[in-house]
Order: C-alpha cells, then structure tokens, then sequence
C-alpha cells in the first residue's frame, strides 16, 4: 500500500511548479481561456484515465481501451452516414457498442482467467484492426454542427468537453472512495485469493469495471469525433501510453492496490498542462513524447520508493 | 518423438496449406522470386522474434514492446554512418552495440526497480519513438554508398540477409537447447521462486534477456534496411505486435517457460506468409491489420487456456 495522501499533496505541488514554469515559457499560457481551449483536448485523456485507474486499482490493465474509442468512433460514423441514424442516437450506440467491447475484455479476464496484460493486449490489436478493416482505412467526416457544437462549444467559457469530464470524475470518486464497490476493487488488487474466500464477487466487479471502461471509450470516441470533425480508424492511436502515464503519475501501482481518482485527475491536469505549455511555446509534439515516456517510467520509479520507505519504516517500528 | 513436435509439425501444415491455397487462386505464389522475398522478410522477423521469445519465456509481464523502436533507431543510425564513411564493419559492430546497449537500459531498469519489463518497454518504446522522429525529423535517409546494401548480394539466389537470419536462427535453436546461460530463462519462467532456491539471480536473467532481445532487434533493423537503398525513420512501426505474435504462434507460452526457437523460426514464416498471401487471396490490404490482430487474439487466448487447463489439477481458482 502506499501513502495516497501524500502523494496527492506532492502532486499538487508538482502542478503548481509546471503551472509557473509553463507561465515563464509562453505568455499565452496565463490566458485562462486559451489555456481552457487547449486542455479541452486532454478531456478524452482525462474520461479514459478514471476507468484505467479503477482497472490498475484491481491489478488489471485496459491496454485496449484506445482501439476501443477508434472503433465505437467508426461505427458511430457509419451508423450515422450509412444507417441514416439520428446523429445523437449514433453517438449512444458508439457508447453501447464501446460497452459491449469493453465487456468483451471483461469476459476474456474474469470468465477466462486470461491475465488483462495479454487479454487486452489481443484485442488492443483486434480492435484496432477491425476498426481499420470496416472503413479501409479512411475516416468519416461532415457530422452536422449541432453535433460538432459538443467538442468546440463551451459553458462560461468553459469547454462542454471539460464539464462532462469533471461530473464523470465526481461520480466515480465518490464510487471509489465511499462506496463498498470502491473497497472491493482496493481488496481485489491487494490479495485477490483473499477476496474470493471473504466473498468479494470479484467477477462480478471485475466483469462490471472493464465494461465501465469500454463505456467511457465509447463516451471519449463521441466527445473526440465532435472535437476533430471526423470518425478515423487511427483515431488516438498510440494514446494508450498515456492514459496509462497519466495513471501511474497520479499514483495508481501498477502492480494493484493502489490509487484514487483524485490523484489521476491531478495526474491528467499536469500531463495536459505540460503538453498544452509545450504547444503553446511552439515545441515539437516529438519532444513531448519523449517526455511523457520519461515521467511515465521515472514516476514509477519514484513511487516504488516512496512505497519502500514506508514499509521499512513500519518495520522499524 | 511424435509429441514432442507436435506443434512444428502442425505449423508446416498449416503453412504448406495456406501456400496451397494462394497458389490455387494466384499461380505465382509458389514462384522463386515470390518465396525468395518471402524467406528474406521472414529472416529479419526471425531474430526479432527470437529475442522478444527469450524475454516471453522469462516469465509472466514480461514481454519487450520497444523492439521496434530499437530496431528504428539501429536502422536510421546504422545508415547515419554508412553516409558519413565508415566502414561496414563498423555499421554492423555500431548497430549490434546501440541495440544491445538500448535493451540494457532496459533491462536495468525493469530489474532495478522490479517493474514488469512491459510497462517498462511500453514507455521506451514511446520516448524512443518520439526520440528518433526528433533526430531524423521525420526524413528518410538516402544516397547512401553502395556498400550500404551488401545484405543484398544473392548467395544461390538467395539475399545474404535471408542466410545471415536463418544462419543465426538456427545457430540459436543449438545455443538455447544445450547452453546453461539459457536454461536460466526457463527455470525463472516456469516457477520464479524455484529458480531463487536453486541459486538463480532471477533479476540478472531478465537484464540479460532484454539486452539480448535489443541485441537482435538492433542487428535485425541493420539487417533489414541495409536490403534497400533508402532508410525511412518508420522503418520499424508495427512490428512489436507481430514479432509477439509470431513468438506466441511458435509456442511461446505468453506465461513464461515454455518455447522453442524452431518454433518461432515457423511463426515468424507463418506470419509473414499470411500478409503476403492475403495479398494474393485479393483481401483489401485494410483488412491484413484486423486478420493479424484476430491472430494475435486468438493465438494468446487458446495459449492460455491450454496452459490453464494444465494447471487446473494442481491449482483451482
């Protein structure tokens, strides 16, 4: 177990530190509204990375869930283009269809007892594929306004995209944090043997968390389609990594146990603001990759030794 | 004797069957030029293949996902130098080394800081990913000297490539069999804690494994851009995928312990046998990802529950 407390508050202050050296880098970075338009592109980043924490809280892994938001993406865009499907009742059969992915992967590791790091490693690369098949590799584009108006429109000049992000991560920290399906995932991923003979329906919770994820990849196909006008097969591609990153920095273990939707979202803010910062300042998106592959191992390998040195403290005593 | 190869015997049918299958539609599949372009693909997925299969067998979560990076930044490199005038055997002794020494950073970290090397080759990947866009610019490097393509020089109509892969394949096949250094692999695989007990350094085997598996990742990218007169800096995109593929098909367990380098050797032919063949079965190339990830699913599923219907006598969840 580590000590969440204290990394929410290391993080915190990481956020405040790349918050003044971003504002140092570009001036445009302390245009609130600005800086609002650019991190509305870390809304889908910020939607993913709430079901991946519950997943590495258990000792799972979704690593999927990107070639599940391309593929509820595609066949939103074919529903609606060649099915002739109301756009909105498109954008729900992409959050259903996404589900029912997601519900896949959760057949393959709680029915199957496929360990998730392969299980969704296969479908990873299945979804991807299929995506890719379906449409021979082009993307769908000329959505209606009304529904481009989701990814660009904003609420007191806070963009749509950012709001359903907040409501989405209230609800599932207060799902993880307060309710008894939130102690099952913590007592799955600390001793699953355990929770099985006090009687955690661990399938149950597994099964239901996985399908969670696929829902919200549906959920982040919709909100990314609206924003960048068009369904594509490559759509986030590759973005897995940082979901993953944004995770692991919030202080979820990647071996299970640990982690709260507070720290992830902390975790996505300074991913997003660090990325945003860099756009604004005119670096390449190469360089940025570097650097989140960079705090992505260099995070882990921070925490595991804030973890050790607590349990050799506990020892001591 | 009929047991033990089983599973080769089973992949030469199913490859001598899919050959059949695409010479019925297409009479030139089974032509020389066909199945010489065909070998030489397969040779430099081979020692791919290989090194992702001994870091696989070293046990569960593990798994080397920046090999295509490795084999990236070894290509580009490699040519780098080739264009500044060194001399050949200093490319070659340059593109073993980067690779070898990429796979021990790797590896250090992974056993240093006990991460599972796939998260570990997840964020490398990335970082090297954006690291060699960044050095090249996303440009292709051309004009290179003559000597540059030596891997292309036919011996018995064959490509030095293809015998140098092959060659090196089989050597390994003897080497792994027979070598103590490498029966290490198994023994941490098969039951980790075991392998403590009986004096392994169960962190020494996995930082060898992944040197060796950038070791070969590194020399195959040489070995495979040096066939061709210019070297793009995405040489080595979507290889990771396949080269697990190929190894799981070859019967690789993805749980660690069990493998065989006579089997990856035909999963590697298998696979590149299928994206060629799909070609001349006239499927639309879109569709070659989906078929590939379908593969990789169903390859990794069917290994698993094999594996778990073995243990079940012993251990039931």
């Amino acid at each position: 177990m580590r000590d969440i407390k204290k990394i929410e508050f290391v993080l915190l202050g990481i956020l405040v530190a790349v918050f003044i050296m971003m504002s140092f880098l570009s001036k445009a970075f302390l245009n609130i509204p600005t800086l609002l338009q650019v991190m509305q592109e870390s809304a889908e980043l910020g939607i993913m990375a709430i079901p991946m924490t519950m997943i590495m809280i258990t000792g799972g892994i979704d690593l999927s869930i990107t070639s599940n938001l391309a593929l509820s993406g595609i066949m939103m865009g074919l529903s609606w283009k060649f099915l002739g499907l109301n756009i909105w009742v498109a954008a729900l059969l992409a959050i259903i269809l996404g589900g029912v992915a997601g519900l896949f992967n959760g057949f393959l590791v709680a029915k199957l007892r496929i360990p998730a790091l392969l299980s969704t490693l296969g479908t990873w690369a299945a979804y991807a594929g299929l995506a890719m098949g379906i449409v021979s590799g082009r993307s769908i584009t000329g959505f209606p306004q009304s529904f481009l108006n989701l990814g660009e429109g904003s609420f007191a000049s806070i963009p749509y995209s950012l709001l359903i992000w907040a409501f989405i991560a209230i609800i599932f920290y207060v799902i993880v944090a307060k309710t008894s399906f939130g102690r099952y995932l913590f007592a799955i991923g600390n001793n699953e043997m355990g929770s099985i003979y006090s009687g955690v329906p661990v399938k149950k919770v597994e099964i239901t968390i996985y399908t969670v994820a696929g829902l919200l990849a549906g959920l982040a196909a919709v909100i990314y389609a609206s924003r960048t006008a068009s369904a594509a097969p490559t759509a986030y591609s590759g973005g897995v990594l940082n979901v993953i990153a944004a995770s692991v920095l919030g202080g979820t273990d990647v071996k299970g146990g640990s982690g709260t939707i507070l720290g992830t979202v902390l975790g996505v803010l300074i991913i997003s603001l660090i990325s945003s910062g860099l756009t604004l300042a005119n670096i390449q998106s190469t360089i940025q990759e570097v650097i989140i592959g960079t705090i992505l191992v260099s995070s882990i390998i921070f925490y595991e030794y804030i973890g050790k040195k607590k349990n050799v403290k506990e020892l001591q005593k | 004797m009929k047991i033990k190869f089983g599973r080769e015997l089973i992949l030469l049918a199913v490859i001598i069957g899919i050959a059949a299958s695409a010479q019925a539609v297409n009479p030139n599949f089974v032509s020389f030029r066909n199945i010489s372009s065909l070998l030489g693909n397969t040779a430099v997925m081979v020692l791919v293949v290989m090194g992702e299969s001994l870091v696989i067998i070293n046990g569960f979560g593990n798994a080397d996902l920046s090999v295509s990076s490795i084999y990236t930044v070894s290509a580009v490199t490699s040519a780098q130098l080739a264009l500044a005038g060194f001399p050949m055997f200093l490319v070659i002794l340059w593109s073993i080394g980067i690779g070898m020494a990429l796979g021990a950073v790797n590896g250090f970290i992974t056993a240093k800081f006990n991460i599972p090397s796939l998260i570990t080759t997840l964020g490398t990947m990335i970082a090297l990913e954006g690291a060699i866009l960044w050095w090249t610019k996303g440009m292709w490097i051309s004009n290179l000297p003559n000597s540059w393509q030596m891997m292309n020089h036919k011996i018995a109509g064959l490509s030095l490539a293809t015998w140098v892969g092959f060659g090196v394949g089989t050597l390994m096949i003897f080497v792994v069999r027979s070598v103590p250094f490498f029966r290490k692999f198994y023994a941490c695989g098969t039951n980790a804690e075991a392998a403590v007990f009986a004096g392994i350094n169960v962190k020494k085997t996995i930082f060898y494994a992944l040197t060796l598996s950038g070791m070969f990742s590194g020399f195959s990218g040489f070995l495979s851009a040096s066939r061709f007169f210019m070297v793009s800096s995405n040489i080595g995109s979507n290889l990771t995928l396949p080269a697990v593929a190929a190894a799981v098909i070859g019967g690789t367990s993805i749980l660690g312990g069990r493998g065989k380098m006579e089997g990856n050797i035909l999963g590697a032919l298998l696979l590149t046998e299928i994206s060629s063949a799909t070609i001349f079965w006239g499927i639309n190339a879109a569709w070659s990802e989906a078929i590939e990830g379908l593969i990789i699913l169903i390859a990794i599923v069917s290994d698993v529950l094999r594996e778990n219907r073995r243990k079940r006598g012993v251990l039931k969840v």
